[in-house]
Parts: structure tokens; sequence; C-alpha cells
């Protein structure tokens, strides 16, 4: 069979099986089993299934996913992220837009302590839209924030979405984890921005009311208790890597049990909580983990076929600039991001864009860092963001969805404007890797 | 059908409690190592090949549980789409592709186990077990989720009393 035939038959029957609702994993599992039989020797081809998914995720590099999990799940179950956002709220005063300031503020900052991107948008969106909504926020300023925010955990470390792209498109995860903190930051300070300045130009947006007043220290303190020492998970994580005292998924192990130990230290460490921490640490990791499982093999398979290397001198021919083809790649993440979860995309696309990139001479750890914040706009890209249906779920019943979608487009625009100074000074990923990495 | 339910619940429980205490012990295990190398006082060789296998045996324990719980992603944008008989009939006709699958699971998953044991198959790292150990948890994961998917063809059917039991559907999200 030629490459054309085979990638249309595989690519094919992929998007067939996910359009009929399949789950991810058990689609690229079925096209797997047509793509052994045929293009792996038949037979021999479908014994060697079993043994290529055993060997596709016995992979320490693999490892952080589960645990960047657990870390945000900790925090989250065991009520110590809602003490810390109380701790933000009271620091913030006087401003316009105050509750998305704090929305923003403290999403950022659970972004660095969580890889989980529905964790931190489900904390934010169940403390702060019903005050917001109460308020009266309207609620594009009330739930945009806190989706767009809630992204930003997949950017700044520990991100598991990061860790899965190092060890699939064979980047180094600790150049990866740490280049993606300043394009995050960027994309806070962006939407922090945008918030304050819209909602100067439009006060009843989010109208402005009387704040507890409270003696600065009574402010201050708080956020000295349940905030700062937060940071030290950060510091354990990233400065393990950094110092290199740790592998990057030593550093995950090693923020789990800083996890634990913060918690403990407020009192709030409970059986019962660290239970269901674990219970849904399981429900995701294990659905990453499945699909990881089966897409490897289907990627294999292409490349075993010849659709990789024929697709990669189609595109090869047509002379493009390494920025032109970069851009497209973006381009084709941006619409399949609209569809599909962020996962299932890294696995189609992988396959053909890092030899592609390798083959223009594209720095991968900055495509590393555009694909993620792709990977961010789509969390909140209608009609399957997934983000978005995670807001449905903790958002006031009379929210809807469209609401909601609407919500989400100015922080997509601010998203893009991110990507595009990122396309335009490489700088700001590869900058900091350089200089603390040893 | 209810003790049968019963019992695949039960199983599936057990599944998410062995990956989720063995998701624990790789934490702890890790930890231990880093702390114990930087320290020197030694260190723990088998953590990185244990590590590996956990998240191996992990995944296909509870990939069952996340199943019956509707957690694996699906894309149901085209499902959405479609009237509701149309939808009904694609979703039915996704469950019998994927019972195939899971079909395929436990056929392989059995007949490479075997063959690892039959042929003493061994893995040779810092630790050496025979690969039949590892591999058993294929045709394990193969079988519960192959009654998963029998279960949800006789809730479609009307052939089964725990209709509103998980699975089965795409859970409404707006």
């Amino acid at each position: 069979m030629d490459w054309t035939s085979a990638l249309l038959l595989m690519m094919g029957l992929l998007c067939v099986f996910m359009a009929m609702g399949i789950p991810v994993a058990f689609a690229f599992f079925g096209v797997n089993i047509v793509g052994a039989f045929i293009f792996l020797g038949g037979e021999a081809g479908l014994n060697q299934l079993a043994r290529n998914a055993m060997a596709s995720i016995t992979s320490f590099t693999l490892v952080p996913i589960s645990l960047f999990l657990l870390m945000g799940e900790i925090l989250f179950h065991t009520g110590v992220a809602f003490k810390a956002i109380d701790a933000i709220d009271r620091l913030i005063s006087r401003v316009p837009g105050r509750l998305s300031l704090v929305a923003l503020l403290g999403g950022t900052v659970f972004a660095s302590l969580s890889g989980s991107t529905i964790a931190n948008t489900a904390i934010l969106g169940s403390v702060l839209i019903p005050d917001m909504l109460k308020r009266g926020y309207h609620p594009s300023i009330a739930i945009g924030p806190i989706m767009a925010t809630g992204g930003i955990a997949m950017l700044i470390p520990p991100s598991a979405l990061a860790v899965l792209l190092g060890s699939l498109a064979n980047i180094s995860i600790a150049t990866l984890l740490i280049a993606a903190i300043i394009p995050g930051l960027l994309m806070s300070v962006l939407y922090i921005g945008y918030v304050v300045i819209r909602c100067h130009m439009n006060p009843d947006l989010a109208p402005a009311y009387d704040v507890r007043s409270l003696p600065l220290w009574e402010r201050i303190r708080p956020f000295l208790i349940y905030v700062v020492p937060l940071f030290a998970i950060f510091f354990v994580v990233v400065g393990s890597i950094i110092y290199g005292l740790a592998t990057p998924t030593e550093s995950a192990a090693l923020g789990c049990t800083a996890s634990v130990l913060v918690v403990a230290l407020y009192r709030e460490l409970r059986i019962r909580d660290i239970i269901i921490a674990f219970r849904e640490t399981t429900r995701v990791s294990v659905m990453i983990l499945f699909i990881i499982c089966a897409s490897i093999t289907f990627s294999q398979i292409l490349a075993f076929s010849g659709a990789t290397n024929g697709m990669l001198n189609v595109v090869n021919q047509f002379t493009l600039s390494p920025f032109v083809v970069l851009v497209v790649m973006l381009l084709v993440m941006l619409f399949l991001g609209a569809f599909m979860d962020q996962v299932s995309m890294l696995m189609i696309t992988i396959p053909f864009f890092i030899p592609l990139a390798k083959a223009q001479g594209i720095d991968l750890p900055w495509l590393g860092v555009l694909m993620l914040l792709v990977m961010e706009v789509s969390f909140t890209t209608p009609p399957f963001g997934l983000l978005l249906y995670v807001m449905k779920g903790v958002a006031p019943a009379e929210i809807s969805i469209q609401q909601i979608y609407r919500a989400a487009l100015p922080f997509i625009i601010l998203d893009l404007i991110a990507i595009v100074l990122l396309l335009f000074i490489p700088g700001l990923a590869t900058w900091l890797p350089a200089i603390v990495i040893r | 059908m209810r003790t049968i339910n019963r019992i695949y619940e039960k199983l599936l429980v057990v599944g998410l409690i062995v990956s989720a205490s063995m998701v624990a012990f790789m934490a702890v295990a890790v930890s231990a190592d880093v702390i114990l190398r930087n320290l020197r006082w030694g260190n723990l060789p088998w953590v990185v090949e244990v590590s590996e296998y956990i998240l191996f045996v992990s995944t296909f324990l509870a990939a069952p549980w996340v199943m019956n719980r509707e957690g694996h992603t699906r894309v149901d944008v085209v499902i959405r789409l479609l009237p509701e008989k149309a939808s009904r009939v694609v979703l039915a006709a996704g469950d019998v592709l994927v019972l195939a699958v899971c079909l395929f699971l436990l056929f392989y998953g059995i007949r490479t186990d075997w063959e690892a044991f039959r042929l003493n198959g061994t893995i040779y790292k810092q630790l050496v077990i025979p690969e039949w150990w590892l591999l058993s948890v294929i045709p394990v994961c193969g079988f519960l989720l192959t009654v998963e998917f029998v279960l949800r063809m006789l809730r479609r059917m009307g052939l089964d009393p725990e209709a509103d039991a998980p699975g089965g559907r795409i859970q409404e999200r707006d």
C-alpha cells in the first residue's frame, strides 16, 4: 500500500471512530488493530500490540503526569487552596474588577502548585463565581478570567502536559518546564491588564462594593500564613531541578511530599481528603496514560507504513521557510483544539510535527512552549474546550454555555497575542532555561 | 443481573484501590530515593524500574473503573449535532466497536501472557522478573472492559434492571 493510502486509512479511521463518540484511547486501539494487521505482518503484528502497550508507558519520564496532578488534588481536597484564595481576597482592595483580579492572582499562584487545569478552574469557579454574580459582576468578567487562568496551570510548572510533550517529543523536560514559566506569567499579566482596563472603562461590568476595611497587617497576615508557605512547594519542584538535586520525575515526587507536609503543618491532613485526592488523580492520569498507551503504537505504525516520511517529503517539496512551517503547525493545532482534547491533539500531531521541526531546524523547546500555548488556548475554544464544561459544571445553573463561550473570547484573543509575541521573540521561552539549567 | 453488577462494581473498586495505592507508594519511594541520595545515605536502585511498572500496571487496573465512571475522554461534537435517534444508533455502533477492542485486549492479552509464561520470558534490569507477571494485567483489563460494554449493551436493550447505573451514555454537559 502506498503512503497516501496508508495515511488516509489510518487518519480516516481515527477521525471516523472519534466522530462516533468512541473514547479516544479506544479509537486509537481500534485503528492500531487494523493498522498492525495490514502494516506489521498480520497475526504477528497483532501479537506485538499487547507488548507495545506495555513498552509505551513503562517509562520513568511519564511518572510526573500522575504526581503533578496529585500535588494539585491534595491542596484542593484538603481545603488549603480555598484558604489561599481567601487570603488573596483580603489582600486586594479598591481596584477595578477586584474579584476578577483575585481569580487571576489566585489562579497564577495555583498554577505554580498544581499540574491540573481542571482542579484550578474548579477551585476558583466554585469559590468566586457565586460571590461575583451576587455582587453584580457581568458573567463575561466573572467567568472569563477564571477559565483563562485555569489554563495557565499547564504552562507554569508543575505541568503534566509539559511532561507528556517533553517525553513524547524527546525534548528535555527540565528545559520545557522552565521555558514555559515566562510565557505563563506573561499571559497572566495580559489577563490582569485586560481586566483592569476593561473594568476601568466600563465600571458596570464589575460594580465597586465596600470591602470590609481592615488594618494593613490584618490584610497581609493571611497572605503570609496561607499563600507564602505554598511557594515552598514550587521551589521544591523547580529548585530541585535547577540545582540538579533531582530529575523532573523526582521533583514531582518531592512536590507531592512537600504538599502533604504543608497540608499537615496547616493541620488539614485528613485521610478521607487524601483518599479523594488519590481517586481523582487516578481518574485523570489513567485517562491520559491509557491514551498514550494506544497512541504511541499508532505513531509507530504510521512511521512503519511510510506515511510519516511521505508527508514530510511533501512538506519539504514546498520549500517553505521554517517560520511558515511553524505557523502552519500552530494553525493546525488551533484547528484541532476546537474539537479535541489536548492529549489527543498531541498524539496526532507529534508524529508529524517533531520530525518536521527537526528537518527545518526549528528549536524544539521553543516549539514545545508554543505548542503548550496553543493547547492552553484550546482549553477554552468552543465547542469542545474542556474548561468551558468544567466551568459549566461549577457555575450557577442560570449561566448558559453560550455565556461561557462569550466570556472566553477576549481571553482567547489575549492568548493569541501571547503566541504572536512568542513567535517573534523566542527569547521569552529560551532565555530562562539558558541561564538557570546547569 | 444485580449480582453480576455488584460483583463487577466491587472488582472495579478493587482495581482502583490497588492502582491508587501503587501511585502513593511510587510517590513515597521516589521521594525517599532522592532524599537518601542527596544526603549521601545510599539510594534505592529499584525505584526507577518499579515506578515504570507501577505506571503500566496501575493504568490497566484502573482503566475499567475510569471507563465505568465515563472518565475516558471522547470527542462528542458530531454526536451532539445528530438527532437523538441517530445519535443513539451511532453510540450503539461505537459500543460494538469498543467491545471488539476489549475482546481483542482480552484474547491477545491472554495469548501474549501465555506465550511469555510458556517461553519463560524474563525482564532483566535492576530486578529480574517474569514478563508474564506484568503482561497479566492486560487480559484482566480486557475482561473487565468487556463486562462493562456487555452490561452497557444490555442496558441499551433494556435488559438490565439497573439501567441508571453509571456508564452507557455520554453525560450531559450543558
